[in-house]
């Protein structure tokens, strides 16, 4: 990971110092607009949506309802939440994914929280709409493998569903687009909650430990994880070869064959509620977060795709369990227990 | 000698006029149709944004082009734009109802967001239009990779 320095906007009014003039209060200006950090969650987060899809609560209620419903899948047996459990920040604890085949896949299940702020989806980013994305697995003869025509006239059968998309859509008629429209809107709402960092970053010192404080100095600076890891979701949605072990799988390279820094290239993924997601990397093949820390300090292996913003961080075991500290302030304290949104079975 | 400053500025004042006027009559602007081709190479390249500056040109002087309107949805898809991908191939199909490939790019894009139904709309459209043409056969094929989930 590559140094970077940053402006020390953890700590306003480090820069008033500085002096006065034109100079220095614009130099002020910046550090008090940059005091919010550009890691701290806003208080609002609204993913965006298409003006073809706008989110709307009758949507993602349908979207909800079909998240957890295992008529998804050709055998009737996997739900969108079989893979992407909420109890396990929206994916599932297998190292590599598994499908209707039964087939361990080349790459891990990414989690879908906060996937509505990304703008190319997957871990080669080879899909820009939301609403193409969750069609994707149910489709795909390795995943849930359904036909998506016969899961219209299976739902439209069924009529579980005529209330929802008239209160929806207007009508009760189940359409492939509809069903798209309603996973991406549900998809969109969820969005990281509020974490013990974002507690510090407005103001309660108690909110971490030291430890944790002394990672996240670590982390924008000596570490260089900042460099791909930016933002408020923690990440730049920039592909990167981290220099993990090279096989068939040559990630973004497949969209961008003429990039040579695109081989073996995957998505840096949000470090919102990361602790909730082991195992790690686009592979699975670090099983906790100390692996992954450890797999930064390791020296990697010399190809042209390596990303250049990778370095190898000399870092002491202190230093490292500071790192480790700081991601667990990532994950957010609300409840991951969500409650699926199916009705409950009729009585008979 | 003695210099007249009033005549100094004067004769100056002429000078970069002249100047002026004279790279006004050797810098001209390209034609629409060079821009349109200029747009088209940008596209090649994949360079969209630029692309997109170009086509937006075009447009103003020749607001009833379809070919440019088909173009800068392209452009704006493949930005990811959706949104503005959707009303620009509109714009061209409105124009040219049977622009085959607004038809096409429209119903990829159909594809990409999850519009199976709307897709096949425009694949009706092309069918119609141009029986089983090289745009219908490549929509025909996104369709079959989408449902496939393979986008």
């Amino acid at each position: 990971m590559k140094s970077i320095s940053t402006v020390s906007w953890a700590k306003p009014g480090t820069l008033r110092f500085l002096g006065a003039g034109l100079l220095g209060f614009a130099l002020m200006f910046a550090a008090d607009v940059a005091s919010a950090g550009p890691h701290q969650r806003p208080d609002h987060p609204a993913a965006p949506a298409f003006a073809f899809n706008p989110t709307t609560p009758a949507k993602t209620k349908l979207g909800c309802r079909l998240f957890f419903d295992h008529r998804l899948a050709k055998a009737n047996d996997t739900s969108c939440a079989s893979c992407h459990d909420p109890a396990h920040g929206w994916t599932d604890t297998r190292r590599k994914s598994r499908g209707a085949l039964d087939v361990a896949e080349a790459r891990r299940t990414q989690t879908v929280l906060g996937a509505g702020f990304v703008p190319k989806l997957g871990w080669s980013g080879g899909i820009d709409a939301l609403e193409g994305f969750v069609l994707a697995p149910i489709a795909r003869a390795h995943e849930m493998a359904q036909d998506l025509d016969a899961l219209v006239v299976e739902l439209s059968s069924s009529g579980d569903y005529s209330r929802g998309l008239e209160a929806a859509f207007g009508s009760s008629e189940v359409t492939v687009g509809r069903i798209s429209q309603a996973l991406a809107a549900f998809v969109r709402t969820l969005v990281p909650g509020v974490a013990p960092f974002d507690r510090w970053q407005a103001g309660d010192q108690n909110a971490v430990s030291d430890s944790a404080k002394e990672g996240f100095d670590l982390f924008t600076g000596k570490a260089g994880c900042a460099a791909c890891h930016t933002g408020w979701r923690f990440t730049g949605d920039a592909f990167h070869d981290i220099g993990l072990e090279a096989g068939s799988d040559i990630g973004r390279a497949v969209h961008e064959p003429n990039n040579p820094l695109a081989r073996y290239a995957f998505k840096t993924p949000t470090l919102r509620d990361v602790a909730l997601r082991p195992p790690y990397m686009h592979d699975g093949s670090k099983s906790d977060l100390m692996d992954v820390v450890d797999h930064y300090v390791q020296p990697k292996p010399a190809r042209e795709s390596l990303s250049p913003l990778l370095s190898s961080p000399v870092l002491s075991d202190r230093e490292k369990l500071n790192l480790v500290d700081f991601l667990l302030t990532l994950t957010s304290v609300t409840d991951h227990t969500f409650k699926n949104c199916l009705p409950e079975r009729k009585q008979k | 000698m003695k210099i007249n400053l009033t005549a100094l500025l004067a004769a100056s004042a002429l000078l970069v006029a002249v100047s002026s006027a004279s790279a006004m009559m050797t810098t001209s602007d390209p034609s629409p149709s060079d821009t349109m081709k200029q747009a088209e190479t940008l596209v090649k390249n994949e360079k969209y944004g630029d692309a997109s500056e170009k086509l937006t040109m075009v447009l103003k002087s020749d607001p009833q082009n379809a070919d440019a309107w088909n173009l800068l949805g392209f452009s704006s898809r493949m930005m990811g734009n959706f949104d503005d991908a959707e009303k620009q191939y509109t714009n061209a199909l409105k124009i040219e109802p049977n622009h085959k490939g607004a038809l096409n790019y429209m119903g990829q894009m159909y594809v990409q967001t999850g519009r199976l139904e709307d897709a096949r709309g425009m694949l009706q459209r092309l069918k119609s239009t141009c029986g089983d043409c090289k745009e219908f056969t490549q929509l025909d094929t996104a369709i079959r990779e989408g449902k496939a989930g393979n986008y």
